[in-house]
C-alpha cells in the first residue's frame, strides 16, 4: 500500500520536474535523425543510386546496435542520476524527516522508489526501443530478430542501475553516488569488452574478466543480449566464423536463463540491501 | 496528578509518553545521558533546553526515527516507533521540507494516505487543517512558491491530520510573524481542548509559558527540572504595589518585608513571603496610605531557565 504510494509520487515527481519531458524530447530528436539518416541511406546510395533493398538492410543492423550502444548510456545514466538524488535528496532536503513519523516503514519508502524508477525505466526503454526498430523497419525493411526481448534486456540495465544507484542514494550525497555508479557501469562495460578480445585471443585468464565482470555488475551482460537480439542469424553464423567475438558490438549467443536468474537475485539482493542500509541510516 | 512511577501496562497507557533512562550517543558525543519523564495525556508539555541539549534527538527516538543507546520509551501506551501508535501521532519537525513541486492540498492528501486515514475522511480532514493554519485560499498553490512562515503553516496543519492524540512541535513559530505566533497558540489550546496532548519543544520562553501546563528543561542529555509551570517557577518572590501618600517613613517599616526598591508611586518588594502580604497591606493602610493595586511578580520562565542553567 505504501510502496505504491511512494511509487506513485516518485512517478508524479519525475513528470512534474520536467525529467521525463526532457528525456522524451530528447528521445525524438534522436529518432528524428537516425530516421532521417535511414532515409538517406536507402535513398541515396553510390553515385546517387539508391541502395539496394538487401544491402540496405545488412547495414542497418549495425547502425541499431550504435544507435542501441547510445540509448543504453542514456538510460544507464538517467538511472542513475535519477536515483542517485533520490533517498539522498529527500534526506537533504528534510522530505523524508517529514515522511518518516507516519505509520510506514523505511523499506517501503525504498522499495517505492525502486518501483516507481524501475517502471518509468522500463516504460521509457522499451518504447523507445520499440519504436527506434519500428522505424528502421519502416523506411529500410530490416526486422529486428528479437524486438521484445531487445526491450527486456535493455530496461533489465536500467532496472539493475536503478538499484545500484538506489543503494548508493542511501548512504552517499546524490553527486557522489552518481560518480561512482557511472564508472562502475563504464568500467562493467569496459570489462566486458576486454572479456571478448579475451575469447578471441582464446586468453582464458582475459576471458574470465569479462565474466567476472558480468557478475558483479550485471549490465554488460544484458547489454549483449541487446545486441543479439538486433543481430540476423545469417550474421551471427558468418560473425562467429569470420572471428568476431573480438568485436565488442557482436554477440554471439543471447545471455542464458542462468545468468538472467543471476540477474534477479543480484537485483533482489541489491535492493534489500539498499532497503536495510535505509532502516539503519541516523536521519 | 503526577503519573504513576512504576512501568506496568496500565500506568504506561496512562500517559502519552514515558522515558526511562533513555540514552543516545553518536559516536563520542553523548546527546541523552539518561532521561527519565512522563508526558501525561491531554495537556501542553514544554520542552525546553539549550541549543544542542538533545531536544530533537529526544523527539526522534519517541518517533522511532533513531533507536536508543539504552533505555526504553513509551508513546501513547506502545514502544517507542510502533506503526500503530504512529497512527495516532501528528508530528512537524524544525527543519522539514514539503516536496516543492506538490500542492498545498496534494501534500495534506499524500500525508493522509500515508496516515492511513480513510479516504471517505479525506475531504473534511483536509479542509480542517487548512483552514486551521489559515491556508485555504493557497490550497492550490505549490509549495514551492510558499514563503518560510507559509511553509511552517503548511506542517502545522499535515500534523493535525486525522485528529492526532499526541502532536509533536518542534519549534512550531520559528518563521512565523506575531500574528501567526497568537494564531499558533491559539491552535495549541484547541488541541488541548479536544484532548490532544501537545510536546513542544520551543526556544520561546514566553510563548511555552502561555500555553503549557507541564515543563521539563533538559541540559547535557539530561533533565535538570520537570513538573507543572507554577511549581517550576516557584513562589512569587516579589511583590508590586501601586499606592500614593507613603512617606519616607512608612516605607523604611516596609524592609521588615524585604528589599524595598521605589519607582514614582510604584514600589517593589523584593524577596517577600508570598503569606506576608496581607501584614504588608496592613502596614500600608494604617499608615495612612492609599493603595490602587498589589502584583504578586512571578519569576518569568525565562529567568529560572538561566537560573536552571547557571547551576544556581
Amino acid at each position: 500500500m505504501a510502496v505504491w504510494t511512494i511509487a506513485r509520487l516518485t512517478f508524479r515527481e519525475t513528470i512534474r520536474r520536467r525529467l521525463l519531458l526532457a528525456l522524451i524530447g530528447m528521445t525524438v530528436l534522436v529518432m528524428s535523425l537516425t530516421a532521417f539518416g535511414f532515409y538517406k541511406l536507402v535513398t541515396v546510395g553510390d553515385n546517387g543510386n539508391p541502395m539496394p533493398v538487401s544491402e540496405a538492410r545488412l547495414v542497418t543492423y549495425p547502425i541499431l546496435i550504435l544507435v542501441g550502444f547510445m540509448f543504453s548510456g542514456v538510460v544507464a545514466l538517467t538511472a542513475i542520476m535519477a536515483s542517485a538524488f533520490s533517498v539522498s535528496g529527500d534526506i537533504d532536503s528534510g522530505i523524508m524527516l517529514a515522511m518518516l513519523p507516519r505509520p510506514l516503514r523505511r523499506a517501503e519508502i525504498l522499495l517505492g522508489k525502486w518501483l516507481g524508477l524501475s517502471l518509468i525505466m522500463i516504460a521509457y526503454t522499451s518504447a523507445t526501443a520499440l519504436i527506434e526498430v519500428s522505424i528502421a523497419q519502416a523506411i529500410t525493411g530490416f526486422q529486428t530478430p528479437h524486438p521484445f526481448w531487445l526491450a527486456a534486456y535493455m530496461s533489465g540495465e536500467g532496472v539493475v542501475l536503478v538499484s545500484l544507484a538506489l543503494l548508493f542514494s542511501t548512504r552517499l550525497p546524490g553527486l557522489a553516488g552518481g560518480i561512482v555508479g557511472v564508472v562502475l557501469f563504464l568500467m562493467a562495460w569496459l570489462g566486458g569488452v576486454v572479456g571478448t578480445i579475451g575469447q578471441a585471443l582464446n586468453n582464458s585468464a582475459v576471458s574470465q574478466i569479462g565474466d567476472i565482470s558480468r557478475v558483479i555488475l550485471p549490465t554488460d551482460g544484458l547489454w549483449r543480449g541487446g545486441v543479439y537480439s538486433l543481430e540476423p542469424s545469417t550474421v551471427i553464423s558468418q560473425g562467429v566464423g569470420r572471428g568476431l567475438q573480438g568485436n565488442p558490438f557482436f554477440a554471439p549467443s543471447p545471455p542464458n536463463s542462468a545468468y538472467l536468474l543471476w540477474v534477479a537475485i543480484w537485483v533482489i539482493t541489491i535492493t534489500s540491501l539498499a532497503a536495510w542500509s535505509l532502516s539503519r541510516r541516523q536521519i | 496528578m503526577e503519573v504513576g512511577t512504576t512501568d506496568d501496562a496500565e500506568s504506561i497507557s496512562g500517559t502519552a509518553i514515558r522515558m526511562r533512562d533513555l540514552t543516545k550517543a553518536f559516536g563520542h558525543t553523548q546527546a541523552l545521558a539518561g532521561l527519565t519523564l512522563d508526558v501525561p495525556r491531554g495537556e501542553i508539555f514544554g520542552f525546553l533546553g539549550p541549543n544542542g541539549a538533545g531536544k530533537t534527538t529526544a523527539v526522534k527516538l519517541l518517533l522511532g526515527l533513531l533507536r536508543p543507546t539504552s533505555g526504553k520509551a513509551w508513546v501513547l501506551g506502545a514502544p517507542a516507533g510502533d506503526l500503530n501508535a504512529r497512527r495516532r501521532i501528528g508530528y512537524l519537525p524544525e527543519l522539514f521540507r514539503y516536496q516543492s513541486w506538490l500542492h498545498a492540498h496534494e501534500v495534506m492528501e499524500l500525508h493522509c494516505e500515508l496516515a492511513r486515514i480513510p479516504r471517505r475522511r479525506w475531504k473534511d480532514e483536509i479542509e480542517l487543517a487548512l483552514a486551521t493554519v489559515d491556508l485555504g485560499e493557497r490550497a492550490k498553490d505549490r509549495v514551492g512558491t510558499f514563503s518560510k512562515g507559509m511553509q511552517q503553516r503548511l506542517g502545522l496543519g499535515v500534523a493535525l491530520l486525522g485528529r492526532p492524540e499526541l502532536v509533536f512541535l518542534d519549534e512550531p513559530t520559528s518563521a512565523l510573524d506575531p500574528v501567526g505566533r497568537h494564531d499558533v497558540r491559539q491552535i495549541i489550546r484547541d488541541l488541548k481542548k479536544g484532548g490532544t496532548a501537545v510536546f513542544l519543544n520551543s526556544h520561546l520562553l514566553s510563548e511555552v509559558e502561555q500555553v503549557c501546563d507541564r515543563v521539563a528543561v533538559v541540559d547535557h542529555g539530561h533533565v535538570i527540572t520537570s513538573g507543572r509551570l507554577e511549581d517550576v517557577l516557584g513562589a512569587a518572590k516579589a511583590i508590586r504595589i501601586h499606592a500614593t501618600g507613603v512617606n519616607s517613613e512608612t516605607r523604611k517599616s516596609l524592609a521588615q518585608f524585604g528589599k524595598v526598591d521605589r519607582e514614582g508611586d510604584v514600589m517593589t518588594i523584593q524577596g517577600i513571603d508570598e503569606a506576608a502580604t496581607p501584614a504588608l497591606i496592613a502596614t500600608l493602610v494604617a499608615a495612612g496610605a492609599s493603595i490602587y493595586a498589589v502584583e504578586p511578580r512571578h519569576q518569568s520562565l525565562e529567568d529560572r531557565f538561566l537560573e536552571l542553567l547557571s547551576g544556581d
